[in-house]
């Protein structure tokens, strides 16, 4: 009874979902939390540090503001960018929180990532890559790191992430620009070992 | 390749997804220009870019335990039946501790004794019977 109700909420909007959910309806809610649990679970998972305790906790306080201040949710907003906004500023508010540990974090990625580059016995293929990207992503400062996750982890637009950092689009697409430029920078020594690692190869087969 | 598609000079990302640096018009190459060094500069650039991509659009999805959902369905449950309570609570709950504080308040309360033990005191008095 309850899945076969549940079922039919999947054709609802999230706006619509969001007006019963102002309307105390619990199918609502749970609709809204199967649609987004994993997305912002994740996305508080990657913007907190990796620290699944703390994304389950901000998840949970996120969900709870859903309905203890739906209220807040204006009529004509688009919700996932209103969502967006809220965990948004909550990662905000964190990381002025622990100003102190983030920079003492960038400090210790930092100093790793010099020692991964004087490794000579480094794995290169594409995982590698992958975690040389990661700890790119964790040098980069609050607001360049959650364009580029909102663009490529989240896979929003332009205008939903300018709606959801409340900012212009020329600036969100000026911040990808810098970011990107930023990231190669970062990334190119490491394009630099993987060419010879592949020349090596190339040579040795 | 030649596209009919009118790219925004602000948007590099889009460039970088459609087009070699060769295949960039004379325009989007000159604002390009304006923000790299040179080709190789937006070829590795466009690389990256393609990496990343790639990467982003492989990845996995974390779900938090389904006690969070429990948990969050209970605590939504609680607070359909809190305007309920909270009406209740208002019928019973004594104001707080500032609203005992306003001068008026404090006047009207002694006043409120003066006047109990006045008439305690009046009625208390032996009824003269002449």
């Amino acid at each position: 009874m309850a899945s076969k109700k549940l079922a039919t909420y999947k054709s609802y909007t999230d706006e619509q979902l969001m007006q019963f959910v102002q309307d105390k309806d619990a199918y609502a809610f749970e609709s809204l939390y199967d649609r987004y649990s994993a997305l912002m679970y994740t996305y508080f998972h990657r913007m907190l540090w990796k620290d699944k305790e703390r994304a389950r906790d901000f998840t949970q306080e996120l969900f709870s503001k859903l309905f203890e201040k739906s209220n807040y949710f204006q009529e004509g907003r688009n919700f996932k960018t209103w969502f967006y906004s809220v965990a948004h500023n909550m990662c905000k508010n964190e990381y002025a929180k622990h100003e102190v540990r983030v920079d003492a974090h960038a400090e210790i990625k930092y100093s790793t990532a010099d020692r991964a580059h004087e490794s000579s016995t480094e794995a290169i293929d594409k995982s590698s890559f992958k975690e040389k990207l990661e700890e790119a992503l964790q040098t980069l400062d609050e607001v360049k790191r959650t364009t580029f996750e909102l663009r490529f982890y989240q896979e929003m637009s332009i205008q939903e992430i300018s709606e959801a950092m409340e900012c212009s689009e020329g600036t969100v697409k000026s911040r990808l620009f810098y970011t990107l430029k930023e990231l190669n920078g970062k990334l190119k020594d490491f394009e630099h070992i993987l060419k010879a690692f592949l020349i090596l190869i190339s040579f040795y087969s | 390749m030649k596209s009919n598609h009118k790219y925004d000079p602000e948007d590099i990302e889009s460039l970088m997804l459609h087009k070699q640096f060769h295949e960039l018009y004379p325009e989007e190459k000159e604002f390009v220009l304006r923000h790299l060094d040179n080709e190789e500069e937006y070829n590795s650039m466009r690389n990256t870019l393609f990496e990343i991509k790639e990467i982003s659009s492989n990845r996995d999805l974390l779900s938090p335990d389904a006690g969070l959902k429990k948990e969050l369905l209970r605590a939504f449950q609680g607070e359909r039946k809190s305007p309920f309570i909270i009406w209740l609570n208002s019928l019973f709950a004594a104001p707080d501790r500032s609203f005992f504080g306003q001068r008026g308040v404090q006047l009207s309360f002694s006043l409120a004794v003066i006047a109990i033990v006045g008439i305690f005191i009046f009625n208390s008095q032996p009824k003269k019977l002449w």
